[in-house]
């Protein structure tokens, strides 16, 4: 680990702490919290950030720290839920279409190119309408909206890869495509797929924000970071720390998973050992 | 003998070239105190393999050199003058007008995106003040020089409707279009197969003889020197091996690098045997035609371009046959089909009686593992994420009367066979090309195969790795006694190799029978071109004036 590090440069130390810090935040809010994050003190609302509330409160007199580290909670599992689907099925159908080509990549892309027509926000915001306002429709409606953006980055390279004379040689030594895709061709897209991924993330953070923005996110009054910034736009004047937290909670969270990313896939790449 | 009483044309005086050592890396040096004169129009090689440092030599008098890499010591001047002191709105004055530069790759030193008219006159427009019908009208002449058919249709044209024979042609003539004193040619027909080598370098002796242009050939290739060059510079890892008169050179070098290099050179074998008249036919082709699908429509399926028509040969056990062909003649094509990767359109192809269109599951997997194919390019046929180790053991995957133990047992002693029992951790990128091809063969005959394809695989490496591969193809095959159907351009590589030949031009055979006999008294015109276009250290075409 000591070694890797040394290799791996500030950047991942620090993409590497940040992330730390985030998991560490939500394995506390698992156990403790300051107050319960959806208690509503009337007495207390708008409190500037002090000792017993350490980030303030917000309109309700909820505890903005606590509001936050449930927050965390939400919406990095909404993210995460969102990259693991789009990524996993984009990478498949992406895999399908590069390496058979014929009429399963003509279907596979007029279906994504379909897809990718429409604003994914519009289209996530469909979906919410007939599926309703939930976590798990929420999910399906950003990784539906990601997964031809991963299906084309992935098909593209696939197409190179395909021909290069490797692929030839495993299909000569008796791999069936089945065989030849995971052993040869989808361990060489990884890496654009970690890039992809890291900055997905990113994207399905700040939709979801987007979501809870135009009122069809998580229902309230469960906290995620997303509208935690949408309900502190009237405040912003008399109550900076409402749009403050939230705002550098996306902002770090971000930072560190694409620091990450970038490292993971310098970390990926057999050459690095040279 | 040309008289050295003037000034040289070119002089190189203890010339060294290091990489600048910045961002942690040490300083290395590529060039060391590299000296060598250059008379006005003569002809001189640049001899040297990879890594030599004959590309840096030739970059730094135009002063081109990469970033990070700059001349330290030294002087390289042309006609007296240091070019190292030069400004840089002086070397452009130089550059084009006085020094003229031909590349390797004629697929990318053209701009896709000018019409040849253009990139023609650009230099013209530079260097020279002339109005422009002058300059149209000596671009046509001087496409008429190369040979270029129809040259006011060229003029409009695009780099891309060109083959690259005929693009290094045109790259030729709008270098000599300036009627330069020193021609560099860089490597300048190792793209080509070996008509267009010919044609592009006779065209370009006989230009810069016209012109009285003096020529820089830099080049891997010892026939070519031979032909080409009056005298020759040997390069090694950036130091001066030895220079001198091309023919005492090649006929008697005196450098133990140089007495290597020509001993590489493949040469006729007279201990190779045909296997006997008993061995039974492993590999039956009858009228075989291979097509490419065209682009399809929407709707509609692409028209098929047949590259392959009606082909028939047949490789007994044992025996090793070259199949002999400029690009595009469908030699690797057929390579492909004969393992059963490329699909027939039509005729049959039999692999120990069986029919490879009609095996069964369990035949073809045996068939799998008894036919083996062995890559032209070492870097594009090994998976870059996989340790040798792996990459080896691949084609042991669907063996399944090894167990695992067996299995790394087996990839180990192959590995010990083809020298490199220590690289099983290592990954691709961590080996020359030489190596990479080394585990390519290994990959091949790891599973004991008995018909092995090489498709061109020495035709990548350079001349003594050429002569290693080779050598090493040729001892597994002895010990294992696969068949091999050896696909190449090189004559000389089918000389020492392989006992019988197929020529293919056109996507047909013209001519086949034992190398000996076709090589003595070849029956078809194309067959005979291409040996008199194969260049050998025996022929010089250029007297020494």
């Amino acid at each position: 680990m000591r070694v890797w590090l040394r290799h791996a440069g500030s950047g991942a130390i620090l993409g590497i702490s940040l992330v730390g810090a985030l998991l560490l935040t939500i394995a506390i809010g698992l156990v403790w919290m300051p107050y319960n994050p959806i208690a509503i003190d009337l007495a207390h609302p708008l409190a500037p950030p002090a000792l017993h509330h350490w980030f303030g409160t917000d309109e309700f007199g909820r505890d903005v720290l606590s509001r936050s580290m449930l927050g965390a909670r939400i919406s990095v599992l909404i993210a995460l839920a969102t990259v693991a689907v789009a990524i996993t099925l984009g990478t498949t159908l992406g895999l399908l279409a590069g390496y058979l080509r014929g009429w399963t990549d003509r279907v596979l892309m007029m279906g994504t190119d379909t897809v990718l027509a429409f604003p994914g926000i519009l289209l996530a915001l469909a979906l919410i309408a007939v599926l309703g306002s939930s976590n798990g429709s929420i999910i399906l409606a950003l990784s539906t909206a990601y997964t031809p953006s991963v299906v084309r980055v992935v098909r593209s390279t696939v197409l190179s890869i395909r021909e290069r004379e490797f692929i030839e040689a495993s299909r000569s030594a008796g791999d069936s495509a089945l065989e030849t895709i995971v052993r040869h061709v989808l361990p060489n897209v990884l890496p654009p797929v970690v890039v992809l991924a890291t900055s997905l993330f990113g994207w399905a953070m700040l939709s979801e924000s987007a979501l809870s923005f135009l009122g069809v996110g998580v229902p309230p009054p469960a906290p995620t970071w997303g509208n935690m910034l949408s309900e502190s736009r009237p405040y912003m004047d008399i109550a900076g720390w409402l749009s403050i937290v939230p705002g550098l909670c996306i902002a770090g969270t971000l930072l560190g998973i694409n620091l990450l990313g970038d490292a993971l896939r310098d970390w990926l790449d057999p050459r690095r050992e040279s | 003998m040309i008289a050295s009483v003037a000034a040289p044309l070119l002089r190189f005086d203890g010339v060294r070239i290091e990489t600048s050592g910045r961002a942690g890396s040490e300083a290395r040096t590529l060039l060391e105190g590299l000296s060598f004169d250059v008379a006005a129009g003569e002809f001189v090689a640049v001899v040297g393999e990879s890594g030599s440092g004959k590309t840096l030599a030739a970059r730094s008098i135009l002063n081109l050199l990469p970033a990070g890499v700059r001349q330290t010591a030294g002087r390289i001047e042309l006609q007296g003058r240091d070019l190292s002191q030069l400004s840089a709105p002086e070397m452009r004055q130089v550059r084009g007008a006085q020094i003229g530069m031909v590349f390797q790759e004629p697929m990318v030193s053209l701009n896709p995106a000018m019409t040849l008219e253009r990139q023609l006159a650009e230099g013209m427009q530079l260097h020279r003040n002339l109005p422009s019908d002058e300059i149209r009208r000596q671009s046509i002449a001087m496409l008429e020089r190369v040979r270029i058919s129809n040259p006011l249709r060229c003029l409009k044209s695009y780099p891309h409707e060109f083959s690259g024979g005929m693009r290094q042609r045109i790259m030729l003539a709008s270098v000599l279009l300036l009627k330069p004193k020193l021609l560099i040619a860089d490597e300048p027909t190792t793209a080509l197969d070996t008509l267009s080598q010919r044609e592009v370098l006779e065209l370009m002796v006989e230009l810069a003889h016209d012109n009285g242009a003096a020529v820089l050939l830099i080049t891997h290739d010892l026939g070519l020197v031979a032909r080409y060059t009056e005298r020759a510079i040997v390069l090694e890892k950036g130091r001066l091996m030895e220079s001198g008169f091309t023919d005492e050179i090649l006929a008697n070098p005196q450098n133990p690098y140089t007495q290597r290099l020509v001993a590489s050179l493949p040469r006729g074998r007279a201990d190779l045997v045909p296997p006997p008249d008993s061995a039974p036919t492993l590999l039956q082709v009858r009228q075989a035609c291979i097509e490419y699908p065209g682009r399809p429509g929407i709707w509609r399926a692409g028209v098929p371009t047949q590259v392959v028509h009606g082909v028939s040969l047949d490789v007994r056990a044992g025996e090793i046959v070259a199949v002999v062909g400029a690009s595009g003649s469908g030699k690797s094509t057929l390579g492909r089909a004969v393992l059963g990767l490329k699909p027939l359109a039509a005729g049959t192809i039999s692999f120990d009686g069986i029919e490879l269109a009609a095996m069964t599951a369990a035949q073809r997997k045996q068939f799998r593992r008894d036919a083996q194919l062995v890559f032209q390019d070492p870097y594009s046929s090994l998976d870059p994420r996989r340790r040798v180790r792996d990459i080896v053991g691949a084609t042991l995957r669907h063996v399944d009367d090894l167990d695992a133990a067996e299995r790394r047992a087996r990839v180990q002693s192959i590995l010990e066979e083809v020298g490199l029992s220590s690289f099983g951790d290592r990954f691709p990128h961590q080996m020359s090309g030489g190596q990479r091809q080394r585990v390519a063969i290994a990959r091949a005959v790891v599973s004991r195969p008995r018909l092995v394809v090489a498709d061109e695989p020495v035709s990548a490496l350079d001349v003594t790795i050429q002569q290693q591969v080779l050598t090493l193809l040729q001892t597994l095959q002895a010990q294992y006694g696969f068949a091999c159907l050896f696909i190449t351009h090189d004559l000389a590589v089918v000389r020492q190799i392989a006992t019988r030949v197929v020529v293919m031009s056109g996507g047909i055979v013209v001519e086949e029978g034992p190398v000996a006999s076709v090589f003595a008294a070849p029956a078809h015109k194309y067959t005979r071109e291409l040996l008199e276009a194969t260049p050998s250290l025996e022929v010089a075409v250029l007297p020494r004036c």
